[in-house]
């Protein structure tokens, strides 16, 4: 129910002009009081009025966009001031939207529930969603917003959106191109026309901006082409017939190609001697002219004179030749008074502490402006991990010409990971990795780890605890607590057999200390207890002696000798060279790590094992990072080999390589193993490998490597953080002392086959057991009766004969394989996803080259680091 | 094994400091040749200012803390007018090694419970701002 | 309990009159069950928007979100009332109660102070505009532990760079509280901290002078006994 302003007062009633204000009354304000309203306007009873002041008071209300409607009667200085109210908004709807979620546009409508309502303020998030659709590509989208009226001046208001289609990019025309093809200018350029194929990408939909981005790659595609002239003309958009797509045609003129004339270097800076800055241009007389290697030498100028502590500006000046076509560049660097840092300021750290993040700035306060140091510091609080990936150090003025300040605007990420790792390999073996790491404890760039690992393979625990700058000071200190639990076995059939099961218990403790910016020391003692033992009922047989001894025809003959406790101190270092410019996502820069551990301070095991491990990455443009690496190491035995066919160095201690370090193949999956082929009933060995019972020895050498290269992805696989990549692995492990075999064949009953060895079955307490024969009671069981069974009593009665009973092991072959330093190749491509629950790995890798025995394996996938 | 240098501070330019000489140069010259010094007599009451300039290399050797291996603290005495009465170079010797007083003053604000520490930054988008009771395990949003 | 299941939702669209509505938002707030109560007052605006009772709930509204230490809507509730209601008579504890929303959120120095400086600012707010009020007394007292504050966290820094022996960059932010923040309890060791940087940077009589102006100013406290020993020990 509008209050009709006009009812009450004559309108036509002339204002009287000018006088003195008697009283102001307020008339039809429901919500808001009298005497809010007249805050709003400058005239008070006494004060002397004009047609301007009450114009003015009447612009005063219309600004507070309270007000639907104003007006002013005057009565011989008795003022009334009518209003009607704009309504007050009670819920806001948003209707049609299919391709934008809700969240997606609720956040940018500046209307609220029990807000006034006012027409401003809808126009403004009319256009609001508009632009919304316009960068998901939709130009036809239109928005009409509807309001539903309710009672006491309350209003709904609906937001009816519909999205109209994509508007896609239909053909891209070039016109004026003569030296290079419409399809490889095409290539320079973001927006692509729209193809079948091309359904995941978004940009072969149209957007004006990338559309002004799209001329200028494509000029600086020519630049670096050497065609300094050359210009766009005209880029025109238009609409096709049926108004869904776009047509887009380019006039560019390319001009003629230029060579580089004569190159030059001045400086106006006493301390930078020309031929310093001459040393830096790699552009040479005669070259084609191109703008990209201009760039990069100013770049690299800046950068070294950056390294002085100057903050030059370099330019370059151009002479252009038209007739010759040559273009010399001489490079200008004009002084510019050296700059200190004033204050590094660092915001936005709501849980990191200050310190972790200023420890990390190669610069302090005071110093001369260095930009080489800043990017030093961007690059090692990236390498941090707790922020945004896009991390800039931003030099705001300072409060003097020559003073700046430095600013760290970080946002906090989340730095606690929940790692769920859950492995699946040819042998149908499943592992499940539950590990929780907090990267930046407390806020102090502490990290703090707690892992359970549950396999089929193995079991462990582990707690680990790292602080990078013990008081503050450049040590950093860790410790590692762990448990594991390292079985074995195998497929018999579908017998699964434990071939041993080693308990590790131990700790380590290790201190990193940084000799240079980019070298540094680490060094770490640890002492574990090692207890390897056998699955007693299936490997263990009672000797003459009737003692329990571990059969080397069931377990081999080297599984027996590595039974037993040890215990191995060792102390070790590394010496690291990193200078990667980003640690967790590497993209330039190479990090070389040697270390050497020496077993045998107290302790049982005696052993010195060295290894190399160097990765290089390079950023070969346009997003896509290459990266080799390079992996070596080798064991030197302190003590003697424990008897003959036995390695001087514990299986525990060896190397093994296969998954994950080389994609293609299962777990240790390479090198020297023992391959028993059993025969099948007419004599000939079996051919499926999964038959096969086939034990890993690992080796006392090792090495690998493995070139990779990161392929980008659209915009919108970036942001869900997917990295594919294609890779290539070569290794091996090699250097093993050659086992006995564990049992001789014979063809005993001269069939022309080799026959299976017997070996008594005994109870556990080592005397032979009997098998009751069909016909008897309780035929098919064990008695130690030698004839009959036992009786209540316990003694034997009867006097049928039971039969030994024996367990007899086919004859097979048994091969000793895969001990050889030639290299195992295997290729394949794999997907790396940053999922909320951590990093996750799909690799599928076929295994190129493989030796005899080795163990491939087509798909692994992995939620979460490999530590 | 190596020691990792660094220079803080003013970067010297020797020819440019012995040009300041007493009685010719003023402020606005010596902060021409000079630049701006590291920072100015704090308490220099009735415009009778000294400019100091620092410079210092230091050396570490890994862990322990930096050690001044050499220095040139230039100190430019002004009188009331402004005109440079004094240039004193001093270097290592007036240079006292000793370590911080461990006290300090208290501040407010609440250290968040060890829970909130621990698990306070799982999945938390850390918007300025944001109560600071969002996203803890202790009361989850 | 169960029963207090009235989840927000579902209020928004039962129609109550604003009695009841108001009633059992205040109910709500006694039993100590703030988030409800926030918004059962919400609703009373949202139905009622002109009843007598709808300046009171939004007032009523922020207080409750405060209580259940949703700061954020807490200072909104509270900036919408202000803004439709500038001259009420509760204005300015409205303006007042966004100041404490913010200085509730205050974090410990060593992180990231935004949010002290957005209390320091409404804060001022209420002293600028409501100065004789009991909420403007208040308003000051807490001004100066939240500028105490802001000096903490100066000095935190520069702490840190004397922890690492970097004695220009620690003068540097010494003086930064000293020059900024004189009304603050940090002055005095300040002052000593200054003495410390001063003689490790060489430069004796500033350290002298430092330590005069700590010993006239703050003659009893303890930084001046050990800014004195200093200087004593170490003679230009």
């Amino acid at each position: 129910q509008d209050a009709a302003p006009a009812a009450s007062a004559p309108a036509a009633a002339a204002l009287p002009g000018s006088g003195v204000v008697r009283t102001i009354a307020v008339a039809g304000s429901q919500r808001l009081e009298p005497d809010t309203v007249r805050s709003y306007i400058k005239l008070k009873p006494g004060d002397p009025y004009t047609r301007e002041t009450l114009d003015q008071a009447l612009k005063d209300l219309y600004a507070t966009e309270l007000f639907a409607d104003v007006q002013i009667r005057d009565d011989h200085g008795a003022l009334t001031i009518q209003v009607r109210e704009n309504p007050v908004i009670n819920r806001i709807v948003l209707e049609g939207n299919k391709r934008l979620k809700e969240e997606k546009i609720r956040p940018e409508i500046r209307l609220a529930p029990r807000q006034i309502f006012t027409r401003s303020k809808a126009r403004a998030d009319v256009a609001r969603i508009i632009e919304l659709y316009r960068r998901q590509g939709r130009f036809a989208a239109t928005v009409e917003p509807k309001m539903v009226q309710l009672d006491q001046n309350r209003v709904d208001i609906v937001f009816e959106i519909n999205e109209g289609a994509k508007s896609k990019v239909r053909q891209i025309n070039i016109i004026g191109n003569q030296h290079f093809s419409a399809g490889e200018l095409e290539g320079e350029m973001a927006t692509k026309a729209s193809r079948f194929w091309r359904i995941f990408s978004s940009n072969d939909s149209y957007d004006p901006d990338r559309l002004a981005y799209d001329q200028q790659k494509l000029r600086q595609f020519y630049l670096t082409q050497g065609y300094a002239d050359f210009r766009v003309i005209s880029a025109v958009a238009e609409l096709t017939p049926d108004k869904r797509d776009f047509i887009i045609t380019y006039v560019i003129e390319e001009g003629d190609r230029y060579k580089f004339g004569d190159i030059d270097a001045e400086s106006e800076i006493r301390d930078i001697k020309p031929d310093t800055l001459k040393a830096l241009i790699r552009i040479r007389k005669g070259d084609w002219y191109n703008a990209k290697t201009v760039e990069d030498t100013v770049d690299a100028i800046t950068e070294t004179t950056g390294l002085l502590g100057f903050t030059p500006d370099v330019r370059p000046d151009f002479v252009r030749d038209k007739d010759k076509l040559t273009m010399s560049v001489t490079f200008k660097v004009n002084d510019a008074p050296r700059v200190y840092v004033e204050d590094i300021a660092i915001n936005g750290n709501t849980h990191t502490k200050d310190k972790v993040v200023r420890r990390e700035f190669r610069l302090s306060e005071g110093d001369a402006f260095n930009s080489f140091r800043v990017k030093r510091s961007r690059d090692r609080i990236q390498s941090l991990g707790y922020f945004q990936e896009k991390l800039e150090i931003e030099q705001k003025p300072g409060s003097a010409p020559d003073r700046v300040v430095l600013e760290a605007n970080v946002e906090e990420k989340s730095t606690g990971e929940l790692q769920v790792s859950a492995g699946f390999s040819s042998l149908e073996k499943f592992i499940v990795d539950l590990s929780i790491r907090e990267r930046n404890f407390m806020g102090k760039g502490q990290e703090v780890r707690a892992g359970v690992n549950y396999s089929t393979y193995s079991k462990s625990i582990e707690l680990g605890f790292t602080e990078p700058y013990l008081m503050d000071k450049n040590i950093a200190l860790g410790f590692d607590v762990f448990r594991r639990d390292y079985n074995s076995f195998n497929y018999y059939g579908n017998d699964r057999r434990t071939t041993y099961e080693q308990t590790t218990t131990g700790f380590q403790v290790r201190a990193g200390v940084p000799l240079t910016e980019y070298v540094s020391l680490a060094l770490r003692y640890g002492l574990s207890f090692d207890d390897v033992s056998l699955d007693k009922n299936t490997f263990y047989m009672v000797n003459s002696q009737g003692e329990l001894v571990c059969d080397p025809l069931l377990a081999g003959r080297y599984l027996c000798d590595a039974l037993g406790k040890r215990t191995t101190s060792s102390v070790g270092y590394s010496l690291v060279f990193d200078n990667l410019n980003n640690r967790v996502r590497p993209s330039r820069g190479q990090r070389v790590v040697f270390s050497q551990d020496v077993a045998g301070l107290g302790g049982s095991v005696r052993y010195v094992r060295s290894r190399i491990d160097a990765d290089k990455y390079w950023n070969v443009g346009s997003g896509f990072i290459f990266s080799l690496g390079v992996e070596g190491g080798a064991i030197l035995p302190l003590q003697s080999s424990p008897g003959p066919g036995v390695d001087a160095v514990r299986l525990t201690d060896r190397f093994f390589l296969g998954e994950p370090q080389m994609r293609g193949f299962a777990i240790r999956g390479i090198g020297p193993r023992v391959l028993r082929i059993p025969y099948d009933a007419d004599g000939k060995p079996i051919t499926n490998r999964d038959q096969m019972y086939d034990d890993a020895l690992g080796g006392r050498y090792y090495y690998m490597s493995r070139a990779e290269l990161e392929i980008p992805l659209g915009s919108g696989a970036r942001e869900m953080g997917l990295r594919p990549s294609i890779f290539l692995d070569v290794g091996s492990v090699f250097g093993v002392k050659k086992p006995l075999p564990t049992a001789t064949f014979e063809d005993t009953d001269g069939d022309g086959k080799l026959d299976p060895v017997t070996r008594p079955v005994r109870d556990s307490s080592g005397n032979p057991l009997y098998l009751i024969p069909e016909g008897q009671t309780n035929a098919g069981t064990y008695t130690t009766c030698v004839t009959g069974q036992k009786n209540d009593a316990g003694t034997c009665v009867g006097s049928v004969p039971n039969n030994a009973a024996t367990n007899s092991y086919g004859p097979w072959d048994e091969k000793f394989l895969g001990d050889t330093w030639k290299p195992r190749v295997s290729v394949g491509f794999g997907v790396n996803w940053n999922s909320p629950f951590g990093p996750f790995r799909i690799d599928i890798a076929k295994a190129l080259v493989k030796r005899d025995g080795d163990d491939t394996k087509l798909i692994t996938f992995n939620v979460g680091t490999q530590f | 094994c190596a020691r990792i240098r660094d220079h803080k501070g003013y970067v010297v330019d020797a020819t440019l400091i012995d040009s300041v000489q007493p009685g010719i140069d003023n402020k606005d010259s010596v902060s021409k040749t000079l630049g701006r010094p590291s920072f100015a007599g704090q308490f220099d009451k009735g415009g009778a200012e000294s400019w100091y300039y620092i410079s210092r290399d230091t050396r570490q050797l890994a862990f322990a803390s930096p050690r001044p291996v050499s220095q040139m603290t230039l100190a430019v005495r002004f009188d009331k007018a402004g005109n440079v009465t004094a240039v004193d170079k001093s270097g290592l010797e007036k240079v006292v090694t000793l370590s911080p007083n461990g006290d300090k003053t208290p501040t407010l604000g609440r250290d968040r419970g060890f829970f909130a520490e621990l698990f306070g930054n799982i999945g938390r988008v850390g918007g300025v701002g944001a109560p600071v009771g969002g996203g803890t395990t202790d009361n989850p949003q | 309990c169960a029963s207090s299941g009235a989840k927000k939702a579902d209020t928004k669209y039962v129609a109550r009159d604003v009695d009841t509505l108001y009633n059992a938002a205040k109910e709500r707030l006694d039993k100590g069950q703030y988030k409800i109560a926030a918004a059962l007052f919400d609703e009373v605006e949202r139905q009622h928007p002109y009843s007598a009772w709808a300046r009171r709930a939004q007032l009523m509204s922020a207080f409750s979100y405060y209580l259940a230490r949703q700061y954020q809507s807490s200072i909104q509730s509270a900036q919408r009332f202000l803004s439709i209601h500038p001259g009420n008579k509760d204005a300015p504890y409205a303006l007042y109660l966004i100041g404490v929303d913010y200085y509730e959120q205050i974090q410990d120095v060593t992180r990231d102070q935004k949010i002290t400086q957005q209390a320091l600012d409404a804060l001022g707010e209420v002293v600028r505009r409501y100065p004789d009020t009991p909420y403007a007394a208040d308003a000051r007292l807490k001004m100066d532990l939240v500028r105490d504050h802001l000096g903490g966290k100066e000095m935190e820094i520069g702490r840190f760079y004397e922890r690492r022996r970097d004695w220009l960059a620690a003068t540097i932010r010494f003086r930064k509280v000293v020059d900024e923040y004189q009304t603050t309890t940090h002055v005095p060791e300040a002052l000593m901290r200054l003495t410390e940087c001063y003689l490790s940077l060489g430069v004796p009589e500033e350290a002298k002078k430092a330590a005069a102006v700590l010993g006239a100013n703050y003659p009893g406290s303890k930084w001046y006994e050990r800014a004195y020993a200093l200087v004593q020990k170490h003679p230009a």
